[in-house]
């Protein structure tokens, strides 16, 4: 069952109904029926995986919680200093051994899935460079829908009761909810328990205007995928996937139509998850906030993918980074290269493991990887140069509040986070690596790009709808709200624009032969 | 205490009012670099251990949220 789809209509139209008809401590049983419901249609017998975190996840969670309820216990009992800090070592041991397994059998099985081919292939190379003739062998592999997504936020969850962060669950089933909502399941965000499992476990109050919010706001997710995503699609698959073809123009093109599709693909996914939560009153986390508008590339990973970004800070990047080996190590390099320079190589050291993860999270190859280094290593020349840059600047009496200077930085970000898209797109490192020199090669004079696939009509609606989709964006960066403006006008107007909206999405979106409304590009990791 | 908190916290971020700000976790006033940072430095400065569990804003928001963090850790 797709997002973009008659039956996840109806689904979404009769757990509305129903969430609003049944008695409020009842509520949240509608959702899990839909949830499963979703997942079992979409996922059929995979659903066992699933069936099998949720397991793990849970009972994990509650002898964690009962190893700390027991600390507690014992600490109040316990007399002296040292009786009270062995306690605490004991149940900290425990604790961690529980967690490690629970880790290990769900990380386990997605890396299994995910990556065993890329193992496979891997361990016939290395074979292959010492002489040893070893066939390659595939293994026919499914993917459940929606598992790293599920699997992280899970763990999230696991990590967040071992921490004493959040209380563990004591009933399976509206645990269950929490990992399966069905808006959110298939592309996130990536939850954490903390923000939304109370809104899943309370009977919310119908409330007409989180109604309308979330249908003009799953309306504008529609519209991001079918007007816009969905036919830059075309002209990206025609480069791309032929692209020893095409050099210079084409794929700087193709390019900038995938830097776009992407965006409107997932974060339209998200706006329809979001959408579809906020009719039953749930606000899902932020998953994208203008990225494109960001000055910088930490700053569009803070705007970006937000629920991956931020569960790799606190999950990664946080607990590597003040490890004891990394403090030692911390400690070491302060020594020998001062403690300006020092006190960063454990914390690069970290943040490169960090982008290696959100790479590899994408996918098993080593153009996964390299994506995650590619921007890793952008961020860490940023660190180093900072101060020399500043320096020039001031030099060149640059005033970095200018409109103009911050107009330069948001294109030399897009454009730096465009070259990183050949990774993302290319089926294999090499293949990228080549696809983002060749775009450097010129052949300016060459028009046949307006056949690829698309019409000039297609053209037209693509600047049209983008240009729409800048103005709501820049809107929205300077504090304005589009749907207040449209819910603020007198009742036959508002309804006029509503009707407007729809139209204008049927008539304009892609469909048919040549087109794909049914798949995002996120619901396949 | 403060007073060498406000140092740390200075020679980290010289561009920062940390007399003032209250919010330096919610308004991102501080990255996740900084605080990474500060934390290795806190831990050296008072011979402290602060783990990930206590990286909330709550402790880190603002110097006086630090300062209190600190001497809990202390009394510990």
């Amino acid at each position: 069952m797709n997002f973009i789809s008659i039956p996840f209509f109806l689904l979404t139209a009769v757990c509305v109904v129903l969430y609003y008809r049944f008695p409020k401590h009842l509520r949240w049983t509608v959702l899990l029926a839909g949830s499963m419901l979703f997942y079992l249609v979409a996922a059929g017998g995979l659903v066992l995986y699933f069936i099998g975190t949720i397991l793990t996840a849970f009972f994990g969670a509650l002898v964690l919680e009962r190893i700390r309820e027991r600390q507690k216990v014992l600490l109040s009992q316990a007399e002296t200093r040292d009786e009270k800090k062995a306690l605490k070592a004991q149940a900290d041991k425990q604790a961690r051994r529980v967690l490690v397994l629970v880790l290990v059998i769900n990380f386990g099985y997605l890396i299994l899935l995910k990556y065993l081919n890329a193992f496979s292939s891997g361990a016939a190379w290395l074979c292959g460079l010492v002489g040893l003739p070893v066939s390659e062998r595939t293994f026919d592999l499914v993917m459940p829908l929606g598992v790293s997504f599920y699997t992280f936020q899970a763990m999230g969850y696991e990590i967040d009761v071992y921490r004493g962060k959040v209380a563990a669950d004591r009933n399976i089933l509206k645990f269950a909810l929490f990992l399966s909502f069905f808006p959110q399941i298939v592309q996130g965000p990536i939850a954490r328990h903390s923000q939304l499992a109370h809104q899943l476990y309370a009977g919310n109050d119908f409330d007409y205007d989180n109604l309308r919010r979330g249908a003009l706001l799953a309306m504008f997710g529609i519209f991001k995928k079918l007007v816009i995503a969905d036919r830059a699609a075309v002209l990206v698959a025609a480069v791309f996937d032929t692209y020893p073809q095409y050099t210079g123009t084409f794929l700087m093109f193709a390019a900038v139509f995938y830097t776009l599709q992407l965006y409107c693909d997932f974060s339209g996914g998200i706006d329809i998850a979001a959408g579809v939560s906020l009719m039953f009153g749930v606000e899902l986390a932020k998953n994208f906030e203008r990225p494109y508008f960001s000055k910088n590339i930490p700053e569009f990973w803070r705007r970006w993918h937000m629920s991956l970004g931020s569960w790799c800070r606190d999950y990664i990047f946080y607990p590597m980074s003040l490890s004891k080996p990394m403090t030692r190590l911390s400690k070491k390099c302060r020594k020998v290269m001062g403690n300006t320079y020092g006190k960063m190589v454990t914390v690069i050291l970290c943040q490169l493991v960090s982008f290696v993860i959100i790479g590899l999270w994408h996918g098993a190859q080593f153009m996964h990887a390299a994506f995650g280094l590619y921007h890793a290593g952008l961020i860490i020349l940023g660190i180093l140069f900072e101060p020399m840059i500043l320096k020039v600047s001031k030099k060149l009496r640059v005033n970095p509040d200018s409109k103009l200077f911050q107009a330069f930085q948001i294109l030399r970000t897009l454009f730096l986070v465009m070259m990183g898209r050949f990774f993302s797109r290319a089926s294999g490192f090499r293949q990228g690596a080549s696809m983002m020199f060749h775009a450097f090669v010129p052949n300016f004079r060459d028009f046949t790009i307006w056949g690829l696939g698309l019409t000039g009509w297609d053209y037209a609606i693509v600047a049209v709808a983008t240009a729409a989709l800048f103005c709501i964006s820049l809107a929205q960066e300077r504090g304005y709200s589009v749907s207040q403006v449209i819910f603020s006008r007198p009742l036959v107007q508002r309804w006029c624009m509503y009707l407007l909206i729809v139209i204008l999405v049927v008539l304009l979106g892609a469909y048919g032969p040549g087109y794909n409304s049914a798949d995002f590009i996120y619901m396949g990791y | 205490m403060r007073e060498q908190i406000l140092e740390l916290l200075t020679a980290l971020r010289s561009d920062v009012d940390f007399e003032t700000e209250t919010a330096l976790i919610d308004d991102e006033v501080l990255d996740s670099f900084d605080i990474v940072t500060l934390v290795g430095d806190l831990n050296e400065a008072f011979d402290i251990e602060i783990t990930v569990a206590d990286l909330t804003p709550e402790n880190f928001n603002s110097v006086d949220a630090m300062v209190e963090l600190v001497q809990s850790m202390i009394v510990e």
